[in-house]
């Protein structure tokens, strides 16, 4: 028998199930529940999908120019104190 | 301290646990078509104000729901999506609510309905440490949808 | 070679590979490759790893007055450097300050690293600090930051803001200006102890546990801290949710479920 769980404790367990951080059960009863509960899929979907987006090299550059000013300022650090 | 049985602290975890338990086994007793099995989830006197049927209450409620659900599990094949929203426990009362949605395949033949209704449901704690249900309310559900723009904008 | 085999800033899982087999002469790891992009190149080991060969050469050399390897052993972490002051300090030109003192930092105590560990996990260990001193000396002269939106129920847990359908948004679409600055903004918006978790498990992909071991809080900590940060962040993502990011459409309907 797959026991029932509710809405909130969906909630609570999501960040969990998508890192696979649950028993075997609760993975059991939030399946279960999802199928029936599209708000509880969308909130899924969604979280997953933001790790997606967060997770992917391009969300998140460097500033343009990074690298040059970085240099810059080491350059200007070495000439005035001469080096380490 | 948790979930010590001898004396009255319990972990409310627990209790939440046992009330999806309880609604685990009312929903398979519906896919079931077992009146018996789906009557175990009632206190022997509750109230009963399913929509769309005269309420009844106290010892009358459970002879009457008997009857109305040996009738239809005998004219249709049922199957009963839970779906809980919420589970509040207090010291031997609870209530949870949600979408209880009904498909019933009629036995004779015939197209199969499927009704969505919320619900709203208050347990009691029996002596012997099971949760019942002692009053039942539900109404037809309505699609979500949000106010026109003009009252949202007030 | 350094931290990424001398990518600039971007390792691919791809180039890692390529990489780690130009390093054959060093003893290593079997390790299986992220799922998703390890920009600092760092393994799955995490943060018991030891200081690569090449990394140690490059060191030496500078140590010995070659100061343009610096560059080459600093170029590969660039960005997991920018991503843990960022974590920190919202502001993008905070954290780019913060970066460079790091940086610079790094750069005159190079004598002091002793090798037990990864010099990217240094650096940004390095990194990590300069940004909370820059931090901790703003919140001196500024009153509380950070908005932190999210309602929360009886029970103190998080509750969703908005239930719409989530539809796909294909990882092209991050190529629009627009969506990198709504999730830079997103991730902004979350207090400083969200943002580092986030941060750490889902940007920069260590596990919980490496996640744990680096913020010096328990697993649990982690994961309480995770699902609201994670939670937070899509109900900021919300609008254009329903598809409007990849078709264009401004208007957007929030969706109640009851």
């Amino acid at each position: 028998m797959v026991i029932e769980i509710s809405c909130e404790e969906v909630w609570r367990e999501v960040s969990n199930y998508l890192d696979d951080e649950i028993t075997p059960e609760l993975r059991a009863r939030m399946r279960e529940h999802f199928k029936g509960c599209k708000h509880c899929t969308a909130v899924l979907d969604g979280t997953r999908n933001v790790m997606r987006l967060v997770g992917d090299a391009k969300a998140f550059v460097l500033p343009a120019g990074f690298s040059d000013r970085l240099y810059q300022k080491l350059e200007r650090k070495l000439s005035k104190d001469g080096g380490l | 301290m948790e979930g010590c049985e001898g004396g009255k602290i319990r972990n409310p975890m627990n209790e939440v646990y046992e009330i999806n338990v309880a609604k685990a086994r009312l929903r398979d007793a519906y896919n079931a078509g077992n009146v018996d099995l789906l009557l175990m989830a009632f206190a022997d006197e509750f109230t009963d104000m399913s929509s769309g049927k005269p309420s009844f209450f106290g010892a009358d409620a459970k002879s009457v729901f008997r009857m109305r659900m040996t009738n239809l599990f005998e004219q249709n094949q049922a199957t009963l999506i839970v779906t809980i929203i919420a589970i509040r426990v207090f010291a031997g009362a609870a209530f949870d609510y949600g979408w209880h949605s009904l498909t019933l395949t009629p036995r004779e033949g015939g197209e199969s309905t499927t009704t969505r209704k919320r619900y709203f449901e208050t347990w009691q704690k029996t002596a012997s440490g099971e949760w019942k249900i002692n009053l039942y309310i539900d109404n037809v559900d309505v699609a979500p949808m949000m106010p026109d723009a003009d009252i949202l904008i007030q | 070679m350094g931290c990424g085999a001398g990518l600039q800033g971007f390792g691919t899982v791809e180039a890692a590979r390529r990489g780690s087999e130009m390093m054959s002469a060093a003893p290593r790891r079997t390790v299986l490759p992220a799922p998703g992009l390890r920009v600092d190149g760092e393994t799955l080991a995490g943060t018991k790893s030891q200081v690569e060969p090449l990394e140690l050469e490059l060191i030496e050399r500078v140590l010995t007055g070659q100061h343009e390897a610096f560059r080459e052993l600093v170029r590969p972490c660039e960005h997991a450097v920018f991503m843990a002051t960022q974590a920190i300090l919202k502001n993008e030109a905070d954290a780019e300050d913060a970066a460079q003192d790091a940086i610079l930092k790094a750069f005159t105590n190079l004598a002091t690293f002793r090798g037990d560990s990864k010099f990217s996990t240094w650096l940004v260990r390095i990194a990590t600090n300069e940004a909370l001193m820059k931090l901790r000396k703003e919140r001196r002269h500024k009153l509380h930051d950070s908005l932190d939106d999210g309602r929360e129920d009886d029970n103190g847990n998080y509750v969703p803001r908005d239930f719409a359908d989530w539809r796909e948004i294909p990882s092209e679409s991050l190529q629009t200006k627009e969506l990198r600055q709504t999730l830079s903004w997103a991730l902004a918006s979350l207090t400083p102890k969200h943002r580092e978790v986030l941060v750490l498990r889902d940007v920069q992909h260590f596990t919980i546990e490496e996640t744990a071991t680096r913020l010096g809080i328990g697993k649990s900590a982690v994961k309480i801290r995770l699902l609201r940060a994670r939670l937070q962040m899509r109900d900021a993502l919300a609008p254009g949710m329903d598809g409007s990011w990849s078709t264009g459409r401004r208007e957007y309907k929030q969706v109640r479920p009851w």
